[in-house]
């Protein structure tokens, strides 16, 4: 499509008011092609060339050539590069040359192992040799026992995910002999997202499973693919233990893509607030398919994915354009099948215009599109590449367009389009060596086989010295707690119980619920606005007049199915009638409204017990211990399509939901903030600051991610503004506490962020927050913005802090934590 | 959930070195050469007086197979089924006596099934009955192997025993070498539970050449006694039977469930009480198999 023509047919509408704020034109590039040394065999020619491709890509006959010699590869091209194929041809290849062969694949969530499954059916279904030769199946919870056995023997290109192989499938090893014993290759895709939590985890998972390939004999070579990260060798490095071979060099074409920073325009004359930017993503999409384009909305929350979609579709209809029923909304929690169905119709094209979360950022393949509205910045720098990379096309022009939200990390972003331009994505971090984390795996790989302390391996190794230098105390107090049994010098695990079924690889438990779609409506109907909810669900009719139409994460289930909610879905209203907290259900009903509802949430964040104290930083306050995490939805609000006003208001009563954790926390004392309030600043917005800065600087020190932590600012707990950091996991794992540990060296590095940063006022670099999260079930316009944090105050406050622990700065930091506080 | 003295531990642990940090500070000395605490032993934890009597473990001896040792105990019959042996001697009397009839008869009165032909015509030296005693359920580990089998002209008991984790492999050892005389094997819910255990932990111990060397009729009776007693029982539980078919009764016997943690204390402590119950439970559900083996048959 002509993109040029596009952008200046937006900048001719009545209703422009200088809101393209800079273009950016990535030139096109041309493709490099290379032969492999060695000829793929016949049939892979064949299915090659059936698919319309002649030669490979310059990095996928690297990336072949690498697997052929053993080479553990990392693959980070773009997206739409034919990644894919750097993993396939050599298994494909190696199933041919032997029927054995095996290789194993894991993606980090089950509808990428069902795109994959799909794809890989694809490719050889039409080749009666190849259909013979490869024989794919997925092997995850959601396999049916029945098919199970026959995916353990037959498979020879087994799809799954890490949790998968952690709970059901490492425990069980003698049932996969036939894999293990011939596994040449493991796929281990989307690399990036094994990071933090997920990431400890995961490595922790691979060094099991490389363990047990050894104990049958087989050494498989390691194919990874990441998105583009500032360090994919060193994570997919860390992630498996052994040295990758980085492939960067993308020889796929690329036709010319602009990328427009697009600034709403203001709503007053003198309002500093901007017009939504869900609402002028709505115009672009529907200029875009206009213009005979296919494109994709990404929306920061489901929401806001459903109320694009609608408006786009209603705007459309009014218009009498057949474009109207060419649009929808992509979002988790659909069901498989309707993702499956939206996928396919993007892909061939039927579809035009789809609404989407970054559910549909992974891999999942869609093909290319023409356009990817990017509305409100997605938080990081590599998720926004990531979702713009899916416009572009191999020889035609594509456009990117990031519209800017009211948030101040937005705004600075459209002042300063070089930083944008210029900012490597971002580092991703995984320390394989958590305690916490291997507290959790070391009885699971007991369990597995016993870790042997005595035999040396050819590295000067034992079995255990592969899980890092903490093994062997971890096993010492695993030993002391009664989970594992030393005999002659070899860990066994002291129960019958499968331990790796209680460990969740993720933040959080991973159950959902049902929203169950009752037929029939109400019987009564509502009268005078009040709903009739019926009592018991059950009794409304036989099970035919049930459907299940969606699914939710049990954490946000009370966010967005509470009684009385509009729950949308596919830009339809559904009014809940009932939660079924006990049996995880949420029953709806169809029901036109002509408003949506919107959860008020609280939040509070607890100080349960202190563990240490210490005097790091004396005389300020600085604890550490366990803290309560917990939210509720106490009240919900009606607010009207298009127009957003707020009409009305009920209560929700659903109990709150919490997460016990550890954290650090931390409070200035009467001298620091009379010296900053004798300086005119406020030590509570500085303390705001710093827990900003904080978040991103404790992944730094406790090598997590961001997403790993939860920071807040309170001044309930201690009757003083005080910043509280916490881990995103049940127990915590150690992150906080490491905090706590070397605070004066994490004030450093803040003071140091900030200090450096040459901006003005503060900004997303410094100390605004670069990562909110705004609850996924909202709509992000109706929140209210929050102010960037006063620089000044945030560099003086941290400047007395450092000052004051700086005499004894790096002395001994180390030491045990002081004054443990075993009562309240 | 970590409990609070692994904590405690593990927070000792959780000192990493300052990772990878673009800003140049002074790591704080030493932070990289960690040393573990010596481990503390836990104190007994029975520190009262329960008499171990010398019981069935100590009459135990050690084999030693190329995969490392063992203990073996071997019993009468009788020692747990007082008269058991001239029962069942009478009663393959009869069975063989059947077998022959039907051979002889034209029109034959009792038509024997396949698995129990096999197993009549395997009777009494070339049947092997088994029970396992194991840490939990798939995946874990399998302690006792027991055995019943005709031993130099009279059927006895054998129980295999791992004295801790460690000689797993060596009871597979011995059961694989003793399997190798045998037609027909015997279990009760084995088809389910005993033999694909036996077949996992073995892979597990690549002794997988073994386990495919070994064609044998596999009769397991929890099928043949639900279609005998289906509709006169509550239920076919092994225990339900030797009550209401073989109308025997237990005495200090030790609840199944238990037997999983009482092994795991025998391993870590070495107390043999609840030790000898589980081979007592063992050896007692092996003459109720023997038992219901020889009547489901008739």
């Amino acid at each position: 499509m002509d993109v040029a023509a596009l952008i200046e047919r937006m900048q001719t509408r009545a209703d422009y008011a200088g809101q393209l704020a800079h273009v950016e034109v990535l030139p096109e590039r041309q493709g490099r092609f290379a032969e492999p040394r060695q000829p793929l065999p016949e049939a892979l020619r064949r299915l090659l060339a059936a698919r319309g491709i002649e030669q490979l890509y310059s990095h996928q006959s690297s990336a072949l050539e690498a697997a052929r010699a053993h080479h553990d590869v990392v693959v980070t091209t773009g997206t739409a590069s034919g990644k894919t194929l750097c993993y396939n041809l050599p298994i494909l290849e190696a199933a041919l040359a032997d029927p054995n062969a095996r290789a194993l694949y894991l993606f980090p969530t089950k509808a990428l192992a069902q795109d994959q499954l799909k794809g890989l059916l694809e490719l050889v279904g039409g080749d009666p040799e190849l259909a013979a030769a490869i024989r794919p199946g997925v092997y995850d919870g959601d396999t049916p026992t029945a098919q199970r056995r026959r995916i353990r023997g037959e498979a020879n290109l087994v799809l799954s995910n890490p949790d998968m192989l952690h709970a059901s499938v490492l425990p069980y090893h003698p049932k996969w002999e036939a894999l293990f014993s011939n596994l040449r290759f493991i796929v281990v895709d989307e690399v990036h997202t094994y990071r933090g939590i997920l990431g400890a985890h995961v490595s922790a998972v691979l060094r099991r499973l490389i363990r047990i390939c050894e104990h049958y004999g087989s050494r498989p070579v390691f194919l990874a693919a990441s998105a583009t990260i500032a360090n994919p060798g060193e994570l997919a490095g860390r992630l498996i233990g052994r040295e990758m071979t980085v492939i960067d060099d993308d020889g796929s074409p690329r036709g010319c893509k602009y990328f427009v920073l697009w600034n709403p325009a203001p709503l007053g004359k003198d309002s500093l607030a901007r017009r939504s930017a869900s609402d002028d993503a709505v115009t672009w999409m529907i200029e875009a398919l206009e213009a005979g384009g296919q494109a994709l909305a990404f929306t920061r929350t489901r929401q806001a994915a459903e109320l694009i979609h609608r408006y786009v579709k209603e705007q459309l209809a009014a218009d009498h354009s057949p474009l109207a029923d060419k649009v929808r909304a992509y979002r988790g929690g659909y069901l498989p099948n309707e993702r499956r169905e939206i996928e396919q119709e993007l892909f061939s094209g039927k579809l035009r215009g789809v609404a989407a979360t970054n559910a549909l950022e992974l891999g999942i393949d869609i093909g290319t599109l023409d356009v990817a509205l990017l509305v409100n910045y997605p938080g990081t720098i590599a998720s926004s590449w990531q979702q713009a990379g899916r416009s572009g096309r191999r020889h035609d022009e594509s456009l990117a367009v990031l519209l800017a939200g009211n948030d101040p990390v937005d705004q600075y972003l459209l002042r300063h389009p070089e930083y944008f331009f210029a900012q490597s994505p971002e580092h991703a971090v995984v320390d394989p060596n958590n305690p916490y984390v291997l507290a959790k795996h070391l009885p699971a790989a007991a369990f597995e086989l016993p870790l042997d302390t005595e035999q040396r391996g050819d590295d000067g190794g034992n079995d255990l010295d592969r899980f890092g230098s903490l093994a062997a105390p971890i096993a010492g107090a695993l030993q002391d707690t009664h989970q594992l049994v030393n005999v002659k010098g070899s860990y066994y695990f002291a129960g019958g119980q499968n331990p790796a079924v209680g460990v969740s690889l993720r933040h959080m438990s991973d159950n959902t619920f049902s929203i169950v779609l009752v037929k029939g409506g109400s019987r009564k109907g509502g009268g005078g606005g009040q709903v009739a909810l019926p009592t018991a669900p059950d009794s409304a009719g036989s099970e035919m007049d049930h459907a299940v139409i969606a699914n939710v994460d049990a954490i946000s289930a009370p966010e967005l199915v509470y009684p009385e909610a509009v729950y949308l879905h596919n830009g339809e209203t559904y009014l809940v009638r009932e939660l079924d907290l006990a049996g995880k259900v949420a029953y709806v009903e169809r029901r036109e409204t002509d408003y949506y509802t919107q959860a008020v949430l609280e939040s509070s964040v607890r100080i349960t017990g202190q563990r240490a104290e210490s005097d790091l930083v004396s005389p300020t306050m600085l604890a550490y211990g366990d803290v309560d995490v917990s939210w509720q939805t106490v009240a919900f609000k009606k607010i009207k399509f298009a127009t957003r006003e707020n009409i009305g208001l009920g209560p929700v009563e659903i109990p709150a939901q919490n997460l016990q954790t550890t954290g650090v926390w931390l409070a200035p004392d009467d001298a620091v903030r009379a010296e900053m309030k004798g300086a005119g600043l406020r030590a509570s917005e500085g303390v705001v600051g710093m827990r900003n800065l904080a978040v991103v600087a404790l992944p730094l020190v406790a090598m997590c991610d961001s997403r790993d932590l939860g920071g807040v600012v309170d001044s309930k707990n201690l009757g003083q503004t005080t910043m509280i950091l916490y881990d995103r996991y049940p127990g915590g794992l150690g992150y906080s506490e490491r905090g706590f540990q070397q605070m004066p060296q994490l004030l450093a590095i803040c003071l140091e962020m900030v200090r450096d940063c040459p901006c003005g006022d503060g900004c997303p670099s410094c100390v605004g927050l670069p990562n909110l999260r705004p609850a996924i079930h909202s709509d992000p316009d109706l929140a209210r913005g929050y102010p960037m944090p006063n620089k000044q105050a945030t560099i003086r406050l941290l400047e007395l802090l450092c000052g004051k622990s700086s005499a004894e700065f790096g002395e001994d930091s180390r030491r045990p934590p002081i004054g443990v506080d075993a009562g309240r | 959930m970590v409990d609070d003295i692994l904590r405690q531990r593990l927070e000792s642990l959780n000192r990493g070195p300052m990772p990878i940090c673009t800003t140049a500070l002074t790591a704080p000395s030493g932070s990289s050469s960690f040393t573990p605490p010596p481990v503390e032993r836990s104190p007994q934890i029975y520190s009262g007086t329960i008499k171990a009597a010398p019981g069935l473990l100590r009459s135990g001896e050690v084999v030693v197979t190329d995969a490392g040792e063992h203990l073996r105990i071997r019993l009468s019959i009788d020692a747990i089924w007082p008269n058991g042996e001239r029962l069942v001697a009478t009663r393959l009397e009869h069975l063989q006596d059947l077998a022959a009839m039907s051979e002889q008869a034209i029109e034959p009165t009792v038509v024997l099934q396949p698995d129990f032909a096999a197993l009549v015509a395997a009777l009494p030296d070339r049947v092997l009955l088994l029970d396992l005693e194991t840490c939990g359920l798939a995946g874990s580990a399998v302690f006792l192997v027991g055995l019943l089998r005709q031993i130099d002209g009279v059927p006895a008991i054998e129980l295999l025993i791992a004295r801790n984790y460690a000689e797993e492999q060596a009871i597979l050892e011995t059961l694989w070498q003793t399997v190798a005389g045998h037609d027909v094997l015997v279990t009760f819910n084995g088809k389910s539970f005993d033999w694909p255990m036996v077949r996992d932990r073995s892979t597990r111990y690549r002794l997988a050449a073994r386990s495919a060397a070994a064609p044998m009729v596999h009769l397991d009776l929890l099928h043949h006694a639900r279609r005998r007693w289906r509709k006169q029982l509550p239920d076919c539980r092994l225990q339900t039977l030797e009550q209401l078919v073989c109308r025997r009764r237990r005495m200090g016997d030790i609840p199944g469930h238990r037997i999983p943690a009482a092994y795991a204390e025998f391993v870590r402590t070495g107390f043999e009480r609840e030790m000898d119950a589980i081979l007592y439970h063992n050896a007692v559900d092996l003459v109720t198999l023997l038992d219901l083996t020889l009547r489901l048959a008739a």
